[in-house]
């Protein structure tokens, strides 16, 4: 028996060694690629072995590029010590799995007792968990690669083998990424006219909207050719939005549009913010996204609507950063801001409020330009290097924001960009580094006027319904969805393809799902020539 | 596996566990192979690289020396430095060529030095940095290529890096890098008995286990793919060496000393927490020197832009840089320069624990090459002219110390070229178009 499970520790580490990353192939051809960020990789761990299943291990930090880390794992590839822990967590998984308290659980079979039936035990588990690992069944020849080891293993009587003669230095054996058979062409085998694999389009559609491996039902679509056809592929998409899954993917969707991601290294300072802590800032985190999933995909209310709701959910832990009475000890409830309070919309929130402030102060400049990057999807240029701040120890010592910032205005020099940003943020400036309300900073009262575009407001009320009107606002998560969903910038030649995403996002009265839904049933976000071709005009592009 | 003393002509006779081991080439490599890694008897101790990076520059006229050579006057940012003097170079006046390119702002200056390339966008690095090089030419030897660690927090906060997406990412927690370094896999070089880990050579089965997959996938990607799976798959040979030396039974090493875990520390910006960080990360890193875990190592102190903050202040040290007044009485801003004394102390306090490992006749800090460097001179303007650069240690005698080196506008790829050639890396010619050099800077080299 201790043979056959160190051969199975062995198959299973190796498998999941190979986890780093997922392939979308034609046959024969790799025509994209992308690192698993940390969230898919521990969905994809609890979907195959069970929630219970630990992960040990730290995980390379995810890879920003066009504002999404799903953009940037495109890019990405895994440093040496990302490969390092890569493979501890493999081991410990694997470990788990053939631990003998809970393997019976695992195993494919009976343990048997003879050699033979250990030979069949082995080729069980690396079907099943092989195919379930690499998102498709393994080809022969990979199959045959494991198989001889688990082989060799057993034959060895549970030692083990290593290849002779490697030395540091020296290429040796190399496990890989999931890895397609066919017929590879050499170096400039350009298969055009090839469509991805069936297992492909199911990866690509289950990462994108669970953001996790596919499961049983899709795989099995990917394997009989469902995923092929039309009215198949619809019948998928529409499976895996009606799935309360959906939710564990959006999730994961708007926490990297809002790049929550950084909220671990987000510090405050003590002394001004005591109020400030881990659990408040998860709190807060949880409440956007709660807002979040409860507008677009319980209520499937409009977009738009998400900047000014005056209700957000609230728990005890918020009650103070929010200084509003919550009478309940646990757990989240609405709580509706009375018609006075300059409370409104997703942008009044504290985990957006404080993670575009700095550790000490407000910044209306760093929430200006996430509104203009994030919510209309438009570039701002960074400072000029060689700034000529003396202009600012004038202003330093004025009591406001406003009055700091109108150095800004005075030199044309900042201007130019600071007036896209400063005008924005300043009318959210009642609320400070935490996003705590205040009506005074240093004993002066704040201004919250402002603008955007033209539109003259005041306060977050005003910027929420300035917003919830801009017509680049769902403009904009139409472009931010679709790059999130192919892991790339749209290029030139998809901007008719984004139009009638746009009509298709306005004609549904902007529900979240019909965009989901178009996006996945669309051919162009399987078509492998388009891939290729786009990835290499993407490339040229930057 | 029985706890009976388990030699390595028991592993040779294949006697672990029963099984047919070959483990028999890497293990006589040590006695063929004097180069480095063979510390017997009489062999050269091992040099190490490292790299020690703070934020937000320096003040020049605080900062620079102006007399060059070795009598040059302690500034009032080198302070802290004064009691390291004759360990250490101070270099002033080499420069970022940006060959028109627009200055990214606290990138550009970093990843001059660092690659002698200028970014045509923020962090692109289009060469690997500086330390990669080195750890290529002489990291292969021990068990971790090299290691990072980071003070703020943050483990995005690394410069080492292959290319622009491929970062080795910083240890934060001094307690996962203890787990790291002298957690499972760590053979103590002075234990009395070795015992290779067999589940070691399980991993190493694993990994090489399916030989034809590079090849195959290698064929079937597009070329820049086949660039990231190449990356890919070089971390994984790396991962096989690593393996493959922690089979072999180290050679004892006086100066290592396995310490006690750490227990969980806060991590935050706030400058105490961050120095506290930094002592501790610094000490298990000047051990994991002396047990030969590695040869080369990145520390960010406070990354570009740095955030440091005074606790109960409204405004971090990248924000006082911009929009500290200038104290007219002074000619400086205070605030900003506070950190910049706090930084300097900070490195004096590395050099402190470096020197603390005695090492032959001397200390692990004179089998050390220590880059210290920032992404701008004054931080106020991201002036990349300048910059300020420290070159500590003594690089086992080969590097010459205790003077103010001007570079008079130099391109700053000289110092890049100078650490590579001083630990060995055969080049004699480094960086690109106007940072292209071919002289080091030879008033160091011994």
């Amino acid at each position: 028996m201790k043979p056959l499970i160190r051969a199975l520790f062995c198959v299973c580490s190796l498998l999941c060694a190979a986890l780093a990353g997922a392939t979308a192939e034609t046959r024969g051809e790799i025509v994209a690629m992308k690192r698993l960020t940390e969230a898919q990789y521990r969905n994809t761990i609890a979907d195959i072995f069970g929630s219970e299943t630990g992960i040990y291990g730290r995980f390379e930090p995810d890879y920003r590029r066009d504002h999404l880390i799903a953009v940037g794992s495109a890019w990405t590839s895994v440093s040496p010590s990302g490969f390092e822990q890569y493979e501890r967590m493999a081991l410990g998984i694997a470990e788990q799995v053939l631990n003998e308290a809970v393997r019976d659980r695992y195993l494919q079979c009976e343990l048997p007792k003879s050699h033979i039936a250990g030979d069949a035990c082995a080729r069980a588990f690396l079907d099943y968990y092989g195919k379930r690992i690499f998102r498709r069944p393994l080809s022969e020849r990979e199959r045959a690669d494991r198989l001889a080891i688990a082989a060799k293993i057993m034959q060895l009587g549970g030692g083990c083998l290593r290849r002779a003669g490697t030395r540091p230095g020296q290429p040796a054996g190399l496990a890989g990424l999931p890895v397609s058979d066919g017929n590879p062409r050499a170096g400039s085998g350009r298969t055009r006219g090839e469509r991805l694999t069936g297992y492909s389009k199911a990866a690509r559609l289950s990462y994108f909207l669970w953001n996790t491996t596919p499961d049983e039902a899709l795989l099995a679509a990917a394997g009989n050719g469902e995923l092929h056809t039309r009215d198949g592929l619809r019948r998928q998409v529409e499976r895996l939005l009606a799935s309360r899954r959906l939710e564990t993917g959006m999730r994961a969707l708007f926490a990297d549009m809002l790049r929550f991601d950084t909220f671990p290294e987000l510090t405050k300072d003590a002394q001004l913010y005591p109020v400030f802590t881990t659990r408040v800032a998860q709190a807060m985190q949880e409440q956007t996204l709660r807002t979040l999933m409860d507008h677009l995909l319980v209520k499937e209310d409009d977009y738009r609507d998400l900047f000014t709701l005056d209700t957000m959910p609230m728990n005890p832990e918020l009650g103070m950063v929010y200084a509003v009475p919550v009478s309940w000890r646990e757990g989240w409830r609405d709580f509706r801001f009375e018609d006075a309070s300059a409370r409104n919309g997703l942008l009044s929130q504290a985990s957006l409020l404080s993670l575009h402030s700095h550790a000490g102060s407000s910044s209306p400049t760093l929430r200006g330009l996430f509104v203009r990057e994030t919510f209309l999807c438009q570039y701002v240029p960074p400072p000029p290097a060689d700034v000529d701040f003396t202009m600012d120890e004038a202003f330093a010592v004025k009591a406001t924001a406003r009055e700091r910032l109108l150095r800004h205005r005075e030199e044309p020099i900042c201007a130019g960009c600071h007036q896209l940003m400063d005008p924005i943020g300043l009318t959210l400036e009642q609320f400070d580094g935490v996003g705590m309300f205040r009506i005074r900073e240093n004993g002066a009262l704040i201004d919250v006027g402002g603008e955007l575009d033209g539109e003259v407001f005041a306060g977050a009320r005003g910027l929420g319904e300035a917003l919830s009107e801009h017509p680049r606002v769902p403009a904009c998560l139409v472009n931010t969805v679709y790059r999130y969903a192919t892991g790339r910038p749209a290029v030139n030649s998809e901007r008719e393809l984004l139009g009638a995403l746009e009509a298709g996002f306005a004609a549904s009265g902007y529900r979240l799902r019909e965009l989901l839904a178009q996006i996945a049933t669309n051919e162009k976000f399987y078509d492998a020539d388009a891939l290729r071709r786009q990835v290499s005009t993407a490339e040229e592009k930057s | 596996m029985n706890a009976k003393r388990v030699t390595r002509r028991h592993v040779l006779r294949g006697l672990l566990q029963g099984s047919a081991i070959t483990l028999s080439l890497p293990l006589l490599d040590r006695f063929l192979d004097g180069n480095g890694t063979a510390m017997a008897a009489g062999a050269p101790l091992p040099q190490r690289f490292g790299t020690w990076f703070w934020g937000c520059g320096m003040t020049p006229e605080r900062w620079n020396p102006v007399t060059e050579g070795a009598a040059y006057e302690t500034t009032p940012e080198l302070q802290s430095l004064a009691r390291h003097r004759e360990r250490l170079n101070i270099l002033s006046g080499f420069n970022a060529y940006l060959e028109g390119l627009p200055n990214q702002v606290h990138s550009s200056g970093v990843i001059a030095t660092l690659t002698g390339n200028a970014p045509a966008r923020p962090d692109e690095f289009t060469s690997p940095s500086v330390d990669i090089l080195v750890a290529d030419a002489i990291g292969t030897g021990s068990r971790f290529r090299s290691l990072e660690i980071a003070a703020c927090g943050d483990p995005r906060h690394s410069y080492s890096r292959r290319n622009t997406s491929t970062v080795n990412a910083a240890e934060v927690s001094p307690l996962q890098l203890y787990a790291r370094i002298f957690g499972s896999g760590f053979q103590d070089p002075n234990a009395s008995t070795f015992r290779p880990d067999p589940t070691l050579m399980m991993r190493q089965s694993v990994l090489s286990a399916v030989a034809e997959d590079r090849r195959r996938m290698m064929q079937q990607a597009g070329t820049r793919d086949r660039e990231r799976l190449d990356q890919y798959f070089t971390a994984i040979r790396q991962t096989e060496q690593q393996l493959e030396i922690m089979l072999r039974e180290p050679e004892p090493l006086e100066s290592c000393r396995v310490p006690e875990a750490p227990g969980e520390m806060p991590l935050d910006t706030e400058i105490e927490t961050v120095e506290a960080s930094h002592r501790m990360l610094s000490r298990l890193l000047a051990l994991a020197l002396a047990c030969n875990q590695t040869r080369v190592f990145n520390v960010v102190f406070s990354p570009g832009a740095s955030k440091l903050r005074r606790g109960g202040s409204s405004a971090n040290h990248h924000q006082l840089t911009h929009e500290e007044p200038l104290d007219t009485a002074l000619g400086y801003q205070p605030g900003a320069t506070w950190f910049v004394e706090r930084s300097m102390a900070a490195f004096s306090e590395f050099l402190d624990i470096l020197a603390s490992v005695p090492e032959g006749d001397g200390s692990l800090l004179d089998n050390c090459l220590v880059l210290a460097h920032s992404e701008t001179s004054l931080a106020k303007t991201h002036d990349v002219n300048g910059l300020p650069i420290i070159l500590a240690g003594r690089c086992g005698g080969t590097m010459k110390t205790g003077l103010h080196i001007k570079g008079n506008g130099d391109p700053v790829s000289r110092v890049g070229l100078t650490v590579q050639q001083l630990m060995g890396v055969p080049v004699d010619r480094w960086g690109s178009r106007s940072m292209e050099t071919r002289r080091p800077v030879s008033e160091v080299l011994a």
